[in-house]
């Protein structure tokens, strides 16, 4: 489209909804301000529309008004012109949202608004034109609206909290996803910038829900350390890209300070956002996780933030290791990368905190790979349990051979530990020596030995406890006849009634509740119900 | 365990007197088996013991105090300062000083004269002390959500099935007439075939780092965490707890034992499970707090059924149960009713129709059920449903996977990694 016949478009588009739309780019701009905005707009659209655009620019404001509004008015006219991507209509009116006006559009700029507020009818009216495939511009402010319509502030993936970031300083912004379509315009560079940024907290703001493109940088110790950030900013999007029903929203947070109507790089990317939201460029909005394990050595960098950290630090770094791991399934060779690294911590002079970590993470994706390093960690007192914690979730052989191994080691209060993982494993291997402990001078290793050899329960285990019944008294015992129940309860699970019910009716002779147990056994057996 | 049609009438003439027959679940053996004279068999007063006196297990104890045929015996917390004000409570309301306080759970359960035992410990902490006690034949009320893993919830229903006890869950909005209502009004196909079933609870909140701190006095910190990892202190523990992923899965775990088994009740689903379930949660980034703040996900039933369970600002009417049917939609939730066609609520349920356990006293309904037998309007299993349905919803918001499972074998086929994720590690000495 050419100019003239946009000019014309804009004209006619003005005529019609007179009352309506009202011009606010007042000569608040001065000639020069306005001449750097002209040569700072992008000389050409990024794709070519696939049919002329208009995109309503909206700026009224309820709560504070920005001093930017009438440069973005500007630079919003100036780039429509001169790229031809699209024209603009200028409203202040929020009789322009109804669907006989708005349906024209095919996205809607907030120009910096606040505290919009929309009756019913509106609501509906804007709901169902994004939903319905057009798109959303958000300029700055345009986050410190709805809050009356939690389903706008979802819309607009986050909700203004605060700006401890102000606009006399210079913060550091860092590119999330250097190779979206959007993202051209920095070169994969990060940058620092002098502009108010807004704060956008969870659960509203979510790498989950939207697709991030770049945020503060927080390892930039300025922008880190500004008065009134808290550990929960240390995520703080500024801008990103997400699918709304058929619809499309673009939002970035710069656009305070005056200078920045004149950045031509914040244009490119603006431009681009506005030819997203306007439908003519196609990118990808799938929402992605804060870091992609991408290159060996970032993934390095990743795991070495966390070998220092201890319980009331910020746990920042612990959750984009979460990530990592999480990310990595499907992708063998990802899963073995992280585990190795996660390996190579638990071999180091790393914290206890941290280990214990990488421990639970380890009870996610471990492998046999991490049998031997868990495996020495059984015979510590204090990593026993964390090394179990892991190791009682991996699968193989490997790891109950390790468990037996160690158990033959040790002693006490972390053998009680070893003894039940193995039995939460039903490890059949492990029967003999466990059943050698029903008689330990330690009650603690006894019981828990009976109850590993319950939750056992195969042929085995059934024997052992059959015969430590007449060589038990008192309440180790009474945890060997239930023990022995529920081999019969494992019996009956297996089809093996015949079996089963000799147990319960030789265990029927006991007193309660062993008794009645076995009665209750025998019962259910003989309907053919069975506990689990 | 379809058309559970116990009359309200029925039911308090049989329990009032000795049992009559018993009712056909087949865990439970007959009054008549174990025979009148039976020594234990409850008398005039149900003695009981008190294990977590926090806040629900004093409100909890506080109800069982108001009943006549009850006698409270003893209170036990890992908290000086818990026990010593239940303690206080008890022995003002009988006049004397009598109640005895425990430190350890297991000499409450070890104590021969306690008949039942009122249950309202962190989630972690479930599972041990109602298998000890099941094996030491105690009733129980105990709170929900059942378990912290499904593991442990299953562990727990057997041993309960296994010795015969009576169980009640504090999944007390069964015992509240609009729930009750709501549910029988669905059951009966007033709203005809549902196809989708919204689920809402409430939204979750982060915290900052908090520093490590000194254990007030009289606080046995080691044996609150019990079966859990051991981190140090950090002044989370009462009340808070829910927020962290060790001892909680948040707003919803805690609240799946409610809505969600509201959901289930009306389907009459409350024995069995999904299928399916995927879905996504906002997790904080960094904090103490480690549960998701929101969180949506969707089962799918066997019978084709859809079940959204989100946070309530995720949820299009909020908070409480929504069943929509081809022929109009139920809402139920604390303190208010709803439906659409809005004639549906006026609806009256037939002589011949399905009949949903009546209770309008939860605790009442707990003892009448010690005395006849029967088993109570939240049993152990629905517990043990209820709650999977939150704990499955974690799992598929943990992987970020949809995955597939059997309700049967309480597996998910073929996915090693999700199945991991069902039972966790006790730290030692601590074992079921």
């Amino acid at each position: 489209m050419n100019r003239k016949s946009q000019i014309i478009g804009i004209a006619m588009l003005a005529l019609c909804c007179l009352p309506l739309l009202t011009s606010i780019s007042r000569a608040q701009v001065t000639a020069e301000e306005l001449q750097k905005i002209e040569q700072a707009v992008p000389a050409k659209a990024t794709v070519q529309p696939a049919k002329a655009r208009k995109l309503l620019a909206f700026n009224l404001c309820n709560g504070f008004k920005h001093s930017s509004i009438p440069y973005w008015d500007k630079a919003l006219e100036i780039m429509g012109q001169k790229t031809g991507a699209y024209s603009v209509v200028i409203s202040s009116d929020m009789a322009v949202f109804k669907p006989e006006t708005l349906n024209q559009f095919d996205a809607v700029c907030l120009n910096n608004t606040t505290r919009l507020k929309f009756d019913e009818p509106l609501q509906k009216s804007l709901m169902e034109f994004v939903k319905g495939g057009k798109g959303i511009v958000g300029i700055h402010a345009a986050t410190d609206n709805f809050y009356e319509w939690p389903e706008a502030a979802e819309m607009m993936g986050g909700q203004f909290a605060g700006h401890p970031w102000g606009a006399g300083g210079t913060w550091a912004i860092k590119i999330d996803d250097p190779n979206h379509p959007l993202m051209v315009a920095f070169k994969g560079k990060n940058f620092k910038i002098k502009d108010e940024i807004y704060l956008t907290r969870p659960p509203l703001y979510s790498r989950s829900k939207q697709r991030v493109l770049m945020s503060l940088d927080m390892s930039d110790q300025a922008t880190r350390t500004a008065d009134g950030v808290t550990p929960e900013d240390m995520d703080t999007g500024i801008a990103w890209v997400k699918s709304y029903g058929k619809g499309r929203i673009f939002y970035c947070s710069l656009g305070h300070n005056h200078d920045v109507v004149w950045n031509p790089t914040i244009l490119q990317h603006c431009l681009d956002g506005i030819q997203f939201a306007l439908g003519d460029f196609k990118v990808d909005t799938k929402p992605k996780p804060l870091v992609s394990s991408g290159k060996g050595s970032e993934m390095d960098e990743v795991f070495a933030k966390i070998k220092t950290y201890d319980w009331g630090q910020s746990r920042a770094a612990l959750t984009e290791v979460s990530d990592l791991v999480r990310k990595s399934h499907g992708s063998p060779e990802e899963r073995s990368k992280v585990e190795k690294n996660l390996l190579e911590l638990l071999k180091s002079d790393a914290t206890y905190a941290c280990k214990q970590f990488v421990c639970r993470e380890l009870s996610i994706i471990g492998t046999e790979q991490s049998v031997p390093t868990l495996g020495a960690m059984l015979t510590d007192e204090k990593l026993s349990d964390m090394a179990r914690y892991a190791l009682e979730r991996i699968p193989g052989a490997a790891v109950d051979e390790a468990l037996r191994n160690a158990m033959a080691k040790i002693s006490g209060k972390i053998k009680v530990g070893i003894i039940n993982s193995l039995g939460q494993r039903r490890d059949s291997k492990a029967v003999s020596a466990i059943g050698g402990l029903v008689g330990d001078f330690d009650q603690m290793i006894a019981a828990a030995a009976v109850s590993a050899l319950g939750n056992i329960a195969d042929a085995q285990a059934t024997k052992v406890l059959s015969g430590a019944k007449d060589k038990t008294t008192g309440k180790l015992r009474l945890l060997v006849l239930d023990a022995y129940l529920r081999c019969a309860d494992r019996l009956v699970a297996e089809g093996k009634k015949a079996d089963a019910l000799a147990i319960y009716e030789e265990l029927m002779k006991e007193p309660k509740p062993i008794g009645i147990a076995a009665l209750q056994g025998k019962l259910n057996a003989e309907k053919g119900k069975g506990t689990k | 365990m379809n058309g559970k049609k116990i009359k309200r009438r029925e039911f308090l003439k049989k329990a009032a007197g000795i049992a009559g027959g018993a009712i056909a679940f087949p865990y439970i053996v007959p009054s008549s088996v174990l025979g009148k004279d039976d020594s234990t068999a409850p008398s005039n007063r149900i003695v009981m013991g008190c294990i977590g006196m926090g806040g629900q297990g004093t409100g909890n104890m506080q109800g069982f105090l108001g009943k006549n045929e009850v006698q409270v015996v003893a209170v036990c917390d890992v908290d000086k300062r818990n026990r010593d004000k239940a303690k206080k409570i008890v022995d003002d309301k009988y006049g004397n000083s009598d109640c005895k306080t425990y430190l350890d759970f297991r000499e409450v359960i070890e104590r021969q004269d306690i008949d039942a035992l009122s249950l309202a410990t962190p989630d972690h902490w479930h599972s041990i002390p109602v298998v000890m006690a099941a094996r030491a034949g105690k009733d129980m009320y105990g709170e929900k959500p059942l378990a912290r893993t499904i593991r442990e919830g299953r562990a727990m229903v057997d041993a309960v099935h296994r010795y015969g006890r009576i169980w009640q869950t504090g999944s007390w909005q069964r015992s509240v007439a609009d729930f009750h209502r709501a549910c029988e009004l669905v059951r009966n196909g007033r709203i005809g075939k549902v196809h989708l079933v919204e689920v809402g609870l409430p939204t979750g909140g982060g915290s900052d780092n908090k520093p490590i701190q000194p254990v007030p006095e009289g606080f046995d910190w080691d044996f609150w965490l019990g079966p859990a990892p051991w981190v140090p202190y950090r002044g989370v523990s009462h009340w808070d707890w829910r927020w962290i992923m060790d001892y909680s899965g948040g707003q919803l775990t805690d609240w799946a034992g409610h809505h969600i088994d509201i959901a289930h009740w009306g389907l009459g689903l409350d024995r069995t499970g999904p299928v399916e379930i995927e879905g996504r949660g906002v997790y904080p980034k960094d904090g103490i707090f480690d549960v998701p703040t929101e969180y949506k996900f969707t089962c799918k039933y066997a019978n084709g059924l859809t079940m959204i369970v989100a946070n309530d600002r995720q949820q299009p009417k909020g908070m409480g149960a929504v069943w929509y049917g081809e022929k109009g939609w139920v809402h139920v939730d604390r303190g208010r009713i709803a439906s659409n066609p809005p004639a549906i609520l006026k609806e009256v349920i037939g002589p011949n129709e399905i009949k949903l356990y009546e209770s309008r006293d939860h605790q009442q309904n707990f003892l009448d059920c010690v005395r006849s037998r029967k088993e109570t309007i939240t049993p152990i299993e629905i517990a043990l449903r209820s709650i999977s349905v939150g704990l499955l919803g974690e799992i598929a918001m943990l992987t970020e996977r949809k995955l597939r499972w059997d309700p049967d074998k309480e597996i998910f086929p073929g996915d090693d990694e999700a199945n991991r994720l069902l039972s966790r590690s006790f730290r030692s000495p601590w074992h079921l």
